[in-house]
């Protein structure tokens, strides 16, 4: 590398100067020689007037002159030119040789100082060889006649003054120099630093998925009790490690300055879930309560990263239970309106182990976990704050923390955000009409401060939503007001319930009666009293008040729904055939005309030739996918198809999901599995007044008669059949056929996902462990379920890696849990319908044009989507020989393509058998 | 007997535990910065100021809560009370005591506002003596003659570290800020008669500096009011606080050294590490 020399470092210096120096110098300057001025006009030397005024004057154009074109160079110029004037002139007149002297031996300190040490020397140089030059030359005799000890002794000092102005100022430059190199090299530091945590964090992570990936397959192996226990801990390890990994990413983004804020529409609601269910699991089975209040009035539109909210949010709230043994951790959002939005006010409250004083000061250093004796079992990098506090800081946002120690915490933050649509994002329908009665026995909190904030937040939910509430502490006066029928809601605890349970389910027979229970440790309820996951906040009694579907028109409830709509078309769009029977054993109890097709194109058509009520459109299929095929519905011709409710189903039921489906065309959201109660609410928003019959109370009663019950079988680890049997709308018979399709197609999914594997085809492999992601799920498979979902995330972001090394051990369990069903369905005797295999002599001889008519009712079928159609005439050839060929041998295929909605695939398999059979007729 | 409310500007910086003590309520001054506007104390901290500070940033304006908010404020307030005497920091300093005068006349006398003509914990100390009066159950007539005999004993002064704060916010020039830095003075400002006024200042060390400050505000205990004194800072550690806290009691036996933090409204104005000693003389 070429070396700079000193004098053009010293030159580059004198560039960089700062311009506020140079013209402190030349005011200084300007206003000396301003003064002078005025002195001598005084004591009447006008001749030094003149030059003093003149050369003044010169230092404020040369400042006017900088002020107007910023050129630095020209002020350097404009002052250096009047200085050195002005030096010219006192030499020249002997003006040094009196108290004017003084003025010359400024000249190199201030110069230097000024306008630093490149242009102070050359004009302190520049006056010194005049000085020489005009004393020591016959140039004298043009002026001044210095006295001969004057001319001996002021040069000397002169030149003596500049040489150690320049010496002084040589070394505070060298000191400049060494610091700026210095400052340079930690910066390169930190960069490296920085770039080699995000390079091994993320070299790391690929080798951590896959070792958790392989925990998860040797855990589920036949394996002793110490292995699993050690792989359960190799396990555990991992995921922390990772987290610290994502951590350190995290931070070396932030302090490397790559991490942008992205300000986009989004709804609170999901975060506020979002953390909420993340605080539960991160909780697990410690006993702390976990208390949310949630102030219902937020905007519902605001604008801001939705993603580094949560981020923070869940930081906090991760430490908050990270550090608390007993008590609760209260998570607090509400808001303040100003003009330009309004202000998210976000506190987490715990009551942990508190922080002292000292260490609250280091509390957000990087790196630095405080009280590190005492909290030694808890894992953690300490980054965890670090971050926060600067993305709240990038937000706008402040962070602060108050701590009180050995009683605990409180976290706030507050982010400005904008407003696009000022509604509240949770309200109560009828309000007025709603009143709603709690029982809790108060007592039985071990830490006071549950108490209370139970107290407070049922006050909350009275004054916030603007509905009658009260809150029971005695049983007796409970049921008393409830006796009255006063009260339409009631809610109660597990504990208290499981205490009283016979004089709740008496009252659960007249009022909506929901229990609130911890998600761990479930409680099986009677059907007549619903279940309300902890914690209970504004989110989930609203859904509790606004559910209507659990309410009777005689006060009674029940879990059938109490409506039908014969009237009304519906027309369910999904790729896969376990999906669309799980929706339309849903939707049969509403005796709708259902009709089905398994992708976007399909949809498109379907509607086109037919008229629907509402389609239910699953947005993640193969080649056209639900949000173009909606899109390309919109675009049709005809206002019908602009206003025709379409209902996005996913399975991705994330944070801003509902939003980006509005905006993408859809009318509403159903997220997969569905949820009767949600599916509930969709029909009855969207299906015209008019086709929703609410059944009567004899038909209710005789629904009610029969309620679902899980079929016996042998308790799985892989499959929840209580809730695949929830999720086929109670119904045995739907569940029994969605497990018999899902065992049926299992091979062929199978063998497409490791194919796609094969092929690296990640488009198609993500589209199909999705699906694999929702059926599972429908048929109460969690486990695969959760699994099939890391893929599917892993997919999406990239990670080809994690799906390497993961998908071998996902198609392990899903052959497991297919085991499991098929399993499931022989203990109960279920054996799927199979057209009866008739011998040869039970066959009958079906005449061409009579295979023709079949044929073509085939056509029909998969023309208008009727699956039924199709199976009767498969099942109708079946049974026939045409030209001495039975016909099962084919037909059999095509019926088994019609009962999984791939009418196509139905209608191919028909065609080419018809051209089979004619062809060898000729 | 009339139930009669306290009430204040935070402000005052009345530590959190000794509101609820003496069940005072408070109203919120707004912090407006670059990127938004914030409720003092609720929102945003004094800790919050000085990270904004030197993290950058650069404008920041205060401002009294509007009329409306007192109205709404009082009419909160006097659900739970009869009567409401609500303090406000001195008219000179803010529109504070102005709006929350208009606002008291839409309640027709029943709710009174005094202006305490002093900052921080300065009101504070009218603050706690007119709840501990109105729990004793006296006439809001005579807390208010008692607030207006002991308006003039309280001292409250407070050394600051720099100007930094002050330059910024506009109230010192450029050219001061240049000498106090400089010549690391210190200047120790005080309230009199409803206004900030230089004390006195200090040279040097900071650390120092306080010491010197607490010494020459305690030198004279016996004309000083035992009862209570409120040791008042921005930010300042832990170990400067305990040292000074020792330092107090060693000089003069309060009967209790109250630790309050400054609200970013005065943070704003003080700077960081300001350290006030705001106590009452006889």
């Amino acid at each position: 590398m070429k070396r700079e020399s000193t004098f053009s470092l010293l030159r580059e210096e004198a560039h960089n100067q700062s311009p506020r120096m140079l013209v402190s110098g030349c005011i200084v300057f300007a206003g000396t020689l301003a003064i002078m001025t005025i002195i001598n006009l005084i004591t009447g030397d006008s001749s030094m007037a003149f030059v003093t005024g003149v050369l003044s004057l010169g230092a404020i154009l040369a400042l006017l002159l900088y002020a107007k074109i910023k050129d630095q160079f020209l002020l350097v110029l404009g002052i250096f030119s009047a200085g050195y004037l002005m030096m010219l002139f006192f030499i020249v007149s002997g003006g040094i040789e009196g108290f004017s002297l003084i003025w010359v031996l400024v000249v190199p300190p201030a110069a230097m100082f000024c306008f630093s040490l490149y242009y102070g020397g050359i004009l302190s140089t520049l006056v010194g060889i005049t000085l020489l030059l005009y004393m020591y030359t016959p140039l004298q005799q043009l002026g001044y006649d210095y006295s001969v000890t004057y001319e001996v002794r002021f040069p000397v000092v002169y030149f003596f003054l500049t040489v150690l102005c320049m010496i002084i100022q040589y070394q505070f430059f060298r000191i400049r120099r060494r610091q700026k190199a210095l400052i340079a090299k930690l910066e390169n530091a930190n960069q490296i630093k920085n770039d080699f945590l995000a390079n091994m964090s993320h070299e790391i992570r690929t080798p951590m998925n896959a070792i958790i990936g392989m925990c998860e397959l040797v855990l589920r192996e036949d394996i002793s009790n110490s292995v699993r226990e050690n792989c359960f801990n190799i396990q555990n390890s991992g995921r922390s490690l990772l987290s610290i990994i994502n951590d350190i990413l995290d931070f070396s983004k932030i302090e490397s300055g790559k991490t942008e804020i992205i300000n986009e529409e989004f709804n609170i609601a999901s975060v506020i879930n979002d953390v909420i269910n993340m605080a539960v699991t991160r909780k697990g089975d410690k006993n702390i309560e976990i208390i949310a209040h949630v102030d219902p009035n937020i905007p519902k539109g605001l604008v801001g990263d939705e993603l580094r909210i949560r981020q923070v949010m869940i930081n906090l709230v991760t430490n908050a239970v990270k550090f608390t043994y007993s008590g609760c951790v209260v998570i607090r959002v509400g808001f303040s309106r100003h003009e330009y939005g309004i202000n998210l006010n976000v506190s987490i409250e715990d009551t942990g182990i508190g922080i002292s004083p000292e260490n609250i000061e280091k509390l957000f250093t990087n790196f630095q976990q405080v009280d590190t004796k005492k909290n030694r079992a808890i894992e953690g990098t300490g980054l965890g704050l670090a971050i926060s506090k600067r993305l709240v800081w990038k937000m706008g946002g402040f962070i602060n923390v108050s701590s009180v120690y050995g009683e605990g915490s409180v976290f706030k933050f507050v982010i400005p955000l904008k407003v696009y649509d000022s509604d509240p994002f949770l309200s109560i329908e009828k309000a007025d009409d709603k009143k709603l009665a709690v029982y809790l026995d108060m007592s039985k909190y071990s830490h006071p401060r549950i108490a209370k904030e139970y107290e407070e937040l049922i006050s909350d939910f009275s004054n916030k939503f603007k509905i009658e509430l009260e809150l029971f502490r005695d049983l007796d006066e409970f049921c008393a007001a409830v006796q009255t029928g006063e009260y339409g809601f009631c809610f109660t605890a597990r504990e208290e319930y499981t205490q009283h349970s016979d004089r709740f389910d008496n009252l659960a027979d007249k009022v909506n009666f929901s229990v609130i229970q911890d998600r761990f440790s479930l409680l099986q309820l009677p059907k007549n009293i619903s279940c309300v996951f902890k914690p209970i906040y504004s989110l989930t009694c609203a859904s509790v008040l606004n559910n209507e579907s659990y309410t009777h028109n005689d006060g009674t409830r029940g879990r059938f729904k109490n409506f039908k709509a014969p009237k009304a078309k519906v027309l369910i769009v999904d790729d896969n055939a376990i999906n669309l029977k799980v929706a339309s054993g849903l939707m049969k109890p509403y005796e709708m005309q259902i009709s089905t097709v398994n992708s976007g194109r399909l949809a498109i058509e379907a509607v086109k030739s037919e008229k629907f009520d509402i389609v239910f459109m699953d947005h993640m299929m193969p080649e056209m996918d639900g949000v173009e095929a909606t899109q390309k519905i919109r675009e049709l011709d005809g206002n019908e198809f602009k206003h025709l409710p379409i209902v996005a189903l996913t399975a991705n039921a994330v944070n801003g999901a509902r939003e980006g489906f509005m905006e993408t065309g859809f009318t509403d959201f159903l997220a997969k599995p569905i949820e009767l109660s949600q599916l509930d609410r969709v029909l009855r928003t969207w299906l015209p007044d008019d086709y929703i019959e609410i059944m009567s109370d004899e038909e209710f009663a005789e629904a009610a008669k029969n309620p679902p019950v899980a079929s016996s079988g042998e308790a799985s680890e892989l499959i929840n059949f209580e809730k695949g049997l929830m999720y086929a709308g109670g119904s045995n018979e739907c569940y029994y056929e969605n497990l018999s399709l899902y065992v049926e197609n299992g091979k062929g999914y199978r063998e497409s996902l490791c194919k796609r594997l094969e092929d690296e085809d990640w488009t198609n492999y993500v589209i199909e462990v999705h699906a694999l992601k929702s059926t599972s799920i429908s048929i109460g498979a969690e486990t695969l379920f959760e699994f099939a979902r890391s893929l599917e995330f892993a997919g999406k972001e990239g990670n080809y890696s994690y799906i390497r090394g993961n998908h071998a051990a996902a198609v392990a369990l899903y052959d497991k849990v297919m085991a499991e069903a098929s399993k499931y369905l022989s203990d109960n005797g279920f054996v799927a319908e199979q057209p009866e295999i008739l011998s040869a002599d039970q066959l009958t001889e079906i005449t061409a044009e009579a295979f023709e008519a079949q044929i073509q009712r085939i056509r029909n079928g998969c023309d208008n989507f009727d699956g039924d159609e199709i199976s009767a005439a498969a099942v109708e050839l079946s049974a026939c020989i045409f030209n001495g060929k039975p016909l099962s041998d084919y037909f059999i295929k095509v019926k088994s393509l019609a009962d999984s909605f791939d009418y196509d695939g139905a209608l191919e398999a028909a065609e080419k058998a018809a051209a089979e059979l004619k062809e060898a007729l000729q | 007997m009339s139930k009669i409310g306290i009430t204040a500007d935070c402000t005052c910086d009345l530590p959190e535990e000794l509101c609820n003590a003496l069940g005072v309520k408070l109203l919120h001054f707004y912090v407006t910065t670059e990127t938004g506007c914030f409720k003092d104390m609720a929102e945003i901290t004094a800790g919050n100021i000085i990270e904004y500070f030197e993290n950058g940033g650069r404008s920041i304006v205060t401002a009294a809560p509007t009329y409306d908010e007192y109205v709404e404020f009082f009419g909160e307030a006097l659900k739970s009370n009869d009567e409401l005497i609500h303090i406000t920091i001195g008219s000179s300093m803010s529109r504070s005591y102005d709006r929350a005068m208009r606002a008291a006349k839409v309640y027709e006398g029943k709710v009174k506002v005094f202006d305490s003509q002093n900052l921080t914990t300065g009101i504070a100390h009218t603050v706690v003596e007119a709840a501990e009066m109105s729990q004793m159950g006296i006439s809001s007539g005579k807390i208010i003659e008692r607030l207006e005999t002991i308006r003039g004993k309280v001292m409250a002064s407070f050394i600051v570290n720099n100007v930094d704060f002050l330059y910024i916010t506009g109230r010192v020039k450029r050219a001061l800020k240049v000498m106090c830095d400089t010549f690391s003075i210190h200047p120790v400002l005080c309230a009199k008669n409803g206004e900030i006024k230089v004390k006195r200042v200090y040279f040097g060390d900071y650390d120092k500096c306080i010491i010197r400050y607490v010494k020459k505000e305690l030198a004279d205990p016996v004309c000083i009011n035992k009862k209570k004194l409120f040791l008042t800072h921005s930010d300042c550690s832990v170990k400067v606080l305990n040292q000074a806290k020792e330092l107090i009691s060693s000089l003069c036996s309060f009967k209790s050294i109250d630790v309050a933090m400054t609200s970013a409204t005065i943070t704003s104005n003080c700077g960081a590490k300001a350290l006030g000693l705001m106590y009452m003389v006889e």
